[in-house]
């Protein structure tokens, strides 16, 4: 069997394997933030802010004294759904889409990619605010969290996907000309079957490589979309608005520092683990 | 004046993106934005000018000016640059400390009848910068437009001291029965309802100054656009790049000393912090506002410089918005948040407030107001309907973007929370949009600072009168307007104190439609090739006694 070979060659591989556990780490951490933080994310202590690490304060606090090691684990909470389920929303969207127009071809093709064109000419930061205001003017949910969340992900669903379908585009429309693909196709295999036994392996390293690319950049970009009035609004906590409160204060590295380096390790883990899943999903090895 | 410390930012996310990009090697130096040490800008009338460092000063507004007509004009950032481009009637003098007035289009003013009757002389030897002569009929033209109806100024109020000002405004009687006439070719008789002895403070507001009608009638709006603009000030505006820059030049036709220094070049970089690297990068001269987490570090530097400032900074209340409609309700926020703890968080020499009048004026009180105190705060929300098991209601809190007001706002949401169990949600929004917005829809709980216009308590008083369209709270209450209507006129002393007292009684702790915090401090940072920066309480950023070091 084909998946248990790539099973086997994954497992070999050991910064894969680290990278899975660590992310796994951290995505459970965020899930049980409130039994593994020694503080909550938003009680505020005034007699202390902006100390530096300390037995009391792992990684110090922040501008209005709170335990910036509780506002890591609580924002990995949001800064992992973020990261993964946009990761999925762009992988299902945009591969669909890609695939779709990259197989049928001729007119069809053309009129996807130039939707595709339309969407991407208006700058999405005036999309995003549309979305804000759509968003803030109904509120399924009473969470903030969750409210924030749906709101990340619609915001990012209409315009993450984009580059990821022309990349399965252009991918399948090389695939489509493979002789092994042609064969498949001279022995009556359906289109379904094709796309996803023989095409989908081919194309996946670009596809992995670019998602491990987007889901750092996506994590971030939460950060920016609570200026929009979409994002996380204060008190809580995601690294992306810890990174974007860290930078000002220049005087107090330690905010920028470590949701840096959460921000880093975790980008590495998903880099690592891509390269893992690539190279042993490749069919070529 | 609405005041607008610092401000928004868009691109803070492309600027986190590189903060990540470099933390693994520091955590300093970040990259920004450069430009070079002489720019090169072309004007709209098509003349190139070269902004050499040794001939210009280089600034930042922050932020958009919401607008440069200066009869509409109601923030800081609007009348940094009016400030510049246009003279008054009178002035003041920068370099005192107190703030003597001096003579600026008017040589002389003098009082009659007890301060009722104003005479000012104006000088005759004034031309504006495209050449036309300035005469008494610029000023009266700039009054009038100031009140009239049509104009819908947010500060029509400013002169209703005059004579029969308020019933033109309201429509009620013709512009001929105000007040204000010229007696000669340079004299101008102003008339008051009242005696007011600080009536020639009033003129070196820029809602008061003389303005060009034909202009106006020329361009419509756009008459403050450059190359449309035309001004009487040590300025001229050479060039506004809509949210990007602003250039103002020497005005040759000055009738006063002319400008030491040729430009001055305005940017409008919304994040402090990135302001504060272009200053360490050597690429502006100025920082108006420090975000309060670098005071600490920033306040070392021989740059350094502050100054207390006649600058209340509140927080206002729509009395119209569910639940902000219940004076109760008002009352207990009003007495849940602790004042102390924001400024002991902010560290910069701000002082707490109750009251309505900055601390350092006249009429200012240290027991006028809604103290902090939880047991008040509670008895106060029980009367407003919330009794226990009765859901509290949610509501927001808005501020302009600015690293400060998030702050200060997020110890205020805290505070709520944490004494009173409200679930308080935080919005910001751009300064010129949340202008906008604070005109149309004023959201429940809403950050504002207000810095003199002159110093005058009558200026804060003033505000929130039912008449004024700079009281955003839809709070109104005649009994209120009829004592500032008393005090302004009041020529004792004591007996003014006495009706101030009341009206800020009245004001901050029956009807309680604003909650004063703090009085402001500024800080800044000017390069040490910059002298005579002007630094003063009333935060008038006047230019041209400014003289850059070669």
């Amino acid at each position: 069997m084909r998946s248990s070979r790539a099973y086997r060659r994954f497992v070999k591989n050991r910064a894969a394997i680290v990278s899975i556990f660590f992310l796994a780490l951290i995505a459970l951490a965020g899930l049980f933030a409130e039994l593994i933080a020694p503080y909550s994310y938003e009680v505020q202590n005034i007699d202390r802010v902006l100390e530096g690490p300390s037995k009391d304060h792992w990684f110090g606090t922040d501008s209005l004294g709170r335990d910036l090691y509780s506002r890591i684990i609580f924002g990995a909470r949001m800064s992992m759904a973020v990261g993964i389920l946009t990761a999925i929303v762009s992988v299902v969207i945009g591969g669909i889409y890609g695939a779709v127009s990259g197989w049928l071809g001729g007119w069809v093709d053309t009129l996807m990619m130039r939707a595709i064109d339309i969407l991407d000419a208006i700058p999405s930061l005036v999309l995003l605010i549309l979305v804000g205001i759509v968003f803030t003017s109904y509120q399924p949910f009473e969470n903030p969290e969750i409210r924030a969340l749906t709101g990340i992900l619609f915001a990012l669903s209409i315009v993450g996907w984009v580059s990821l379908a022309r990349l399965v585009r252009g991918q399948v429309l090389q695939a489509r000309e493979l002789l092994f693909v042609e064969g498949a196709t001279a022995m009556g295999a359906s289109p379904a079957r094709i796309l996803t036994r023989h095409i989908a392996p081919n194309i996946l390293g670009p596809v992995v490589v670019m998602l491990t690319f987007q889901i750092p950049a996506n994590i971030l970009f939460e950060s920016f979309l609570s200026f929009v009035g979409l994002g996380l609004q204060p008190p809580f906590s995601s690294w992306g608005v810890l990174a974007n409160d860290g930078w000002r204060a220049k005087s107090s590295p330690h905010l920028i520092v470590f949701p840096g380096i959460a921000l880093f390790l975790t980008m590495l883990a998903f880099n690592l683990f891509g390269d893992g899943l690539r190279d042993a999903l490749d069919p070529k090895t | 004046m609405l005041s607008f410390r610092g401000t928004a930012d868009r691109f803070s996310f492309l600027v986190s993106l590189a903060v990540v990009a470099v933390v693994a090697v520091a955590a300093t130096n970040l990259g920004c934005t450069s430009r070079s040490s002489s720019t090169t800008v072309k004007t709209p009338d098509g003349r190139s000018l070269e902004l050499t460092k040794a001939d210009t000063l280089r600034i930042n507004l922050g932020s958009e000016p919401p607008t440069l007509d200066w009869n509409k004009a109601t923030d800081t950032t609007s009348s940094h640059v009016i400030n510049n481009i246009m003279d008054g009637l009178v002035s003041y003098d920068l370099s005192d400390t107190e703030l003597a007035l001096i003579p600026a289009l008017a040589t002389e003013w003098k009082p009659s009848e007890k301060a009722k009757v104003w005479t000012l002389t104006l000088r005759e030897d004034v031309v504006w910068s495209d050449g036309v002569k300035f005469t008494g009929q610029h000023v009266i033209d700039g009054w009038r437009r100031l009140m009239a109806k049509e104009t819908a100024s947010e500060y029509a109020y400013f002169l209703y001291g005059i004579k029969n000002a308020k019933l033109f405004s309201e429509g009620k009687v013709p512009w001929e029965q105000v007040g204000v006439s010229l007696t000669g070719s340079n004299t101008l008789r102003v008339e008051l309802e009242k005696p007011m002895g600080y009536f020639p403070q009033l003129l070196t507001h820029a809602s008061t100054f003389p303005i060009r009608l034909d202009l106006i009638a020329k361009h419509g709006d756009k008459w403050t656009e450059a190359g449309n603009m035309v001004g009487l000030g040590a300025y001229k505006l050479a060039l506004w790049q809509h949210d990007r820059e602003i250039v103002i030049e020497a005005n040759d036709t000055y009738y006063g000393s002319k400008p030491k220094v040729k430009f001055v070049h305005a940017q409008m970089i919304n994040e402090q912090a990135t302001a504060i690297n272009l200053f360490d990068a050597g690429k502006l001269d100025c920082v108006d506002g420090i975000p309060s987490v670098e005071l600490k570090t920033q306040r070392k530097r021989k740059e350094y410089r502050s100054t207390g400032s006649l600058q209340i900074y509140y927080y206002g209340m729509n009395t119209k918005k569910p639940p902000m409609d219940n004076v109760h309700f008002r009352r207990a926020v009003a007495h849940s948040i602790d004042r102390q703890k924001v400024v002991q968080v902010l560290d910069g020499g701000e002082i707490p407030l109750t009251g309505w009048v900055p601390s350092g004026m006249f009429g200012y009180f240290a027991d006028v107001g809604l103290e902090f105190n939880l047991e008040k705060a509670k008895a106060e929300l029980l009367k407003a309907g919330y009794g226990p098991g009765k859901k509290l209601p949610k509501f927001s809190l808005h501020f302009n973007t600015n690293e400060n007001h998030q702050r200060i706002a997020e110890i205020v949401q805290s505070q709520l929370k944490e004494n009173l169990g409200l679930e308080v949600e935080l919005k910001n929004e751009e300064w010129k949009s949340y202008l906008a917005n604070m005109k149309t829809d004023p959201p429940h709980l809403f950050r504002f600072g207000w810095l003199a216009d002159y110093p005058d308590p009558d200026n804060f008083m003033n505000l929130m009168t039912s008449y004024s369209d700079n009281n955003r709270t839809r709070w109104a209450d005649t009994r209120y307007d009829k004592i500032v209507e008393t005090a302004a006129g009041e020529v004792d002393r004591e007996k003014r104190r006495e009706l101030y007292r009341k009206a800020s009684q009245m004001l901050l702790a029956e009807g309680t439609p604003v909650i004063p915090v703090l009085t402001s401090v500024a800080h800044l940072l000017v390069s040490n090739r910059v002298e005579n920066f002007p630094i003063n309480a009333m935060r008038r950023f006047e230019y041209k006694n400014v003289v850059i070091k070669p």
